[in-house]
């Protein structure tokens, strides 16, 4: 007498058929049809520390790090790089601080757009450009978590990628609905005839749902007039030995690049 | 013509979904003439034209409820909408006569069926229903149907003949003369042709003729949808409570939503109306890219509510879709990458009407050569 490997549970399917005619059968997706990770290659460093090849598309990831760690600066050079690859590209900007002087990174401006809304409504519009589908939304501010509770859902529908930056400390809703998190330490700035040119980050990938995290790369970011051909800051990778003792997870004081 | 029309036989509008004391007979009267009598009143000899005294004298113990046309209407629109769906052209009058032109329609029966179900669900009563190559026999095939039963006619001449000429709906005179000229039935009407009945009737004998030859001279009306989609509520007690507010405007929201879907259509200019208490309505009104989704409409409709500051309770609700427009983006998903463009730059629009202009800004190059970073770039409204 044989058993039957996929006996019938009655009561469990009415339930998965309630919730099939309730929501559409796309509420009820069976584990090995669940869609793969869709990423952005960014032609940076960070595809490899993603794990899977770039940042994942319908999915939230987030810069961390103090003041001055080039969070900002390495979001706006994705965002300069996405005005080419992913179509329509938003700043969510409820402070007003995003500077126009940036405009020379943007490899084709047309394809930006800077929202500057009340900050008690940039969660409804963020929700409502990533509903809509925008290429790319990077969030300047962290919304509410109600907002956040939305932004998922709407983003995974739409294949959004939604970029964030955060300081180290607070913002803990925002790091809980990330798929994909960056810490970054500066190492030190680069001076050259007495000016800031640029700094050195380390950059650490302290969350990933999408595959092992802790990989971590040491980037130099210089501020020049020249922008890179694809778009945004000129950033290079340097061997890991440039951070020593730095690093929160397993990278930390690791000699070797990567 | 068309060739094939169903009809739907169901009582008067007026007496639909009226509170009717059980089997007591009901009279709706508009002015002081009776408008419209359930069955049970008919049983006794009501009518409509009559007078409301000669009601009161035949059948005293009759319910008399004056007539509501505004509803009346409203619920005609309401059918006529519903059938729309079914068929290309749809006429509904107000005595309970609602024909659908089923030419060129694949699945006439389950049309019809889906149909019966409607006007049910609408009237509450079980329509009497009649297939026929034209409207006045479809009509007149549905007055001898079971309720909820389909009379289908296929030689309309042959079905017309043996009926008495009272169904051709012609006044007491010329009733009076066809009796006189020994023409009973309509076959016989029919033998006589309408070029001799026009001389003795006027242009009604040569339409009665053609009626009564199944050759259906008078077309159908086709309702037209209204231009613009309204669904509003009386609010007893008067609201002042924002959030109560919000309650009745979700319910309002999934019937325009519903009117939108039935019509194909989309809101392009929305209007909001507060009935206050004691005082004149107050109307916020606006542009709004095409908007069709329930969610879209909700949430601006609840933004435009969370401000507004009526200046007393708030005795109706109402929303109306003033320009209704192509739906839009339902089927942009299709073509993923030029769909992402325009929705997203219909979400900016929306965005810069509810925040002005600053929630869509763009680059534009300023001096390029400026020593000041700063200049090089400015950011202007979309």
């Amino acid at each position: 007498m044989t058993r039957d490997p996929h006996p019938r549970h009655p009561a469990l399917e009415d339930a998965l058929g309630t919730v099939r005619a309730c929501h559409g059968h796309r509420a009820l997706l069976s584990a090995a049809h669940l869609p793969a990770a869709r990423p952005w290659s960014t032609g940076l460093p960070l595809d490899r520390l993603s794990a899977v090849g770039g940042l994942p598309r319908g999915r939230l990831s987030l810069l961390r790090g103090a003041p001055g760690s080039g969070k900002l600066s390495l979001a706006l050079s994705l965002v300069a790089r996405a005005t080419r690859g992913l179509g329509r590209v938003a700043v969510l900007d409820p402070r007003c601080r995003f500077d126009p002087a940036l405009g020379w990174l943007v490899a084709d401006p047309e394809a930006l757009t800077v929202v500057q809304v009340p900050p008690p409504a940039a969660g409804g519009a963020a929700v409502t450009l990533v509903r809509a589908g925008v290429g790319l939304l990077l969030v300047l501010e962290p919304p509410p978590a109600r907002a956040l509770a939305a932004i998922g859902p709407a983003a995974a529908r739409s294949g959004s990628l939604v970029l964030a930056t955060a300081g180290p400390e607070g913002a803990e809703a925002l790091a809980h609905a990330s798929s994909l998190t960056f810490a970054l330490e500066r190492v030190r700035w680069l001076w050259e005839r007495g000016q800031v040119v640029g700094l050195r980050t380390l950059v650490e990938c302290v969350k990933n749902r999408l595959g092992p995290a802790g990989r971590c790369a040491v980037l130099e970011i210089r501020y020049v007039s020249d922008r890179s051909p694809s778009g945004g800051l000129p950033i290079r990778e340097l061997p890991r030995s440039e951070a020593p003792g730095l690093g929160r997870g397993p990278c930390r004081g690791w000699s070797a690049a990567g | 013509m068309p060739r094939l029309v169903g009809c739907g036989l169901v009582p008067h509008l007026e007496l639909a979904r009226r509170p009717e004391p059980a089997g007591g007979p009901v009279v709706v009267v508009a002015g002081e003439r009776v408008l419209a009598v359930s069955e049970e009143a008919e049983r006794v000899g009501l009518e409509p034209g009559l007078t409301l005294r000669q009601a009161e004298a035949l059948c005293p113990t009759a319910t008399v409820a004056g007539s509501d046309p505004a509803a009346t209407a409203r619920l005609a629109d309401e059918i006529a909408a519903a059938l729309l769906e079914l068929a290309p052209a749809v006429e509904v009058r107000a005595d309970g006569r609602i024909w659908m032109d089923l030419e060129g329609v694949t699945g006439v029966g389950r049309a019809l069926g889906e149909a019966r179900d409607r006007l049910h669900r609408l009237t509450g009563a079980l329509p009497r229903l009649g297939l026929a190559p034209g409207p006045f026999t479809a009509a007149v095939a549905a007055a001898r149907a079971r309720p909820g039963r389909v009379l289908v006619v296929a030689d309309a001449r042959a079905f017309l003949a043996p009926l008495p000429v009272r169904e051709l709906g012609l006044d007491p005179e010329r009733e009076g003369r066809l009796e006189l000229l020994g023409l009973r039935t309509l076959g016989a009407v029919a033998t006589l042709g309408p070029h001799r009945l026009e001389t003795q009737l006027g242009p009604a004998g040569r339409t009665a003729a053609l009626l009564a030859r199944g050759e259906e001279p008078l077309p159908l009306r086709p309702w037209r949808p209204p231009a613009g989609i309204e669904v509003r509520r009386r609010l007893d007690p008067p609201v002042e409570d924002a959030e109560r507010l919000g309650f009745v405007a979700r319910a309002l929201v999934d019937d325009l939503v519903t009117a939108l879907g039935r019509r194909g259509a989309g809101a392009r200019r929305l209007q909001v109306r507060l009935g206050i208490e004691d005082g004149a309505p107050e109307v916020r009104e606006g542009a709004v890219d095409p908007l069709w989704g329930r969610g879209e409409l909700l949430a601006l409709v609840v933004e435009w509510l969370r401000d507004w500051r009526p200046a007393g309770a708030v005795n109706e609700l109402g929303i109306e879709v003033t320009e209704p427009g192509p739906p839009g983006r339902r089927q942009l998903g299709l073509w993923r990458d030029e769909a992402s463009i325009e929705e997203v730059d219909a979400a900016l629009e929306r965005l810069r009407a509810r925040h002005g202009p600053r929630a869509g800004l763009r680059l534009r190059p300023g001096l390029p050569n400026s020593p000041l970073p700063l200049r090089r770039y400015r950011l202007e409204p979309r």
